[in-house]
């Protein structure tokens, strides 16, 4: 079983969410995740990447989006540093920014074990870990 | 509509549900069927569009059959907010 882990950084633009989408799918498939799991797993994806681009938009940024996948034994690492801000996550859904709070909170209903890890510099980093059945990489 | 609401598409979806919401619009029908993907920013649109409607008390209805963009508006809880249909017929009934 592989377990090199494989990373996307795409330029904080919104027309390369979908191929975050595409990437974040052929991996975890390969890794061996039900195709339900990866269908939610797309949405949690797009989610942070959605709330990293708004933030790096909003700062003037031209920092990249990365999301990182680690395959491991029985288990996927997803990853996506600086994700959605501080505020997006501690939002309840109801701020005039409706889509904003409702990103960081779509992302805990698909994934309760989700971490969503403070920088210390107002933003969070998402961190899933979940279990492939122990077939990763076994194609 | 078709295809996959995101960050990128949704912008569209919020036009082209503006142009259907003219001052005498009281019910829109939003045929979801053929889209693959939605995430927040396309449930953000859809929102926005209900509340335009409540406040003339009008209604929205969505056709969305089983599939990835029902699951996102039930695990949201928006499957109780919005008309949910399993076709364009039972929705214009």
């Amino acid at each position: 079983m592989s377990t090199t882990p494989l990373e996307l950084e795409i330029p904080p633009i919104p027309a390369y969410v979908g191929t975050v989408r595409l990437f974040v799918a052929a991996v975890a498939r390969q890794a061996g995740i039900e195709e339900d799991e990866v269908d939610d797993l797309k949405v949690m994806v797009s989610e942070a990447c959605t709330g990293a681009i708004r933030n790096r938009s909003e700062a003037a940024s031209e920092e990249g989006v990365r999301v990182q996948m680690t395959p491991g034994d029985g288990t996927l690492l997803v990853e996506v540093p600086r994700a959605f801000d501080e505020d997006a996550v501690s939002s309840e859904g109801t701020t005039d920014n409706i889509a904003r709070g409702l990103g960081a909170e779509l992302v805990r209903a698909l994934f309760p074990q989700a971490e969503l890890v403070p920088d210390g510099a107002g933003m969070t980093s998402l961190r899933v870990v979940l279990a492939t059945g122990g077939s990763a990489g076994s194609g | 509509m078709s295809g996959e609401v995101d960050l990128f598409t949704a912008p569209k979806l919020k036009e082209g549900i503006l142009d259907l919401l003219g001052d005498d619009t009281r019910r829109l029908i939003v045929d979801l069927e053929r889209v693959e993907f939605m995430d927040s920013t396309g449930l953000g649109v859809l929102v926005g569009a209900l509340r335009r409607l409540k406040e003339r008390d009008g209604t929205l209805a969505l056709v969305c059959p089983q599939g990835p963009v029902l699951r996102v508006l039930d695990v949201t809880g928006l499957s109780k907010v919005f008309e949910i249909y399993g076709s364009v017929a039972d929705a214009t009934a």
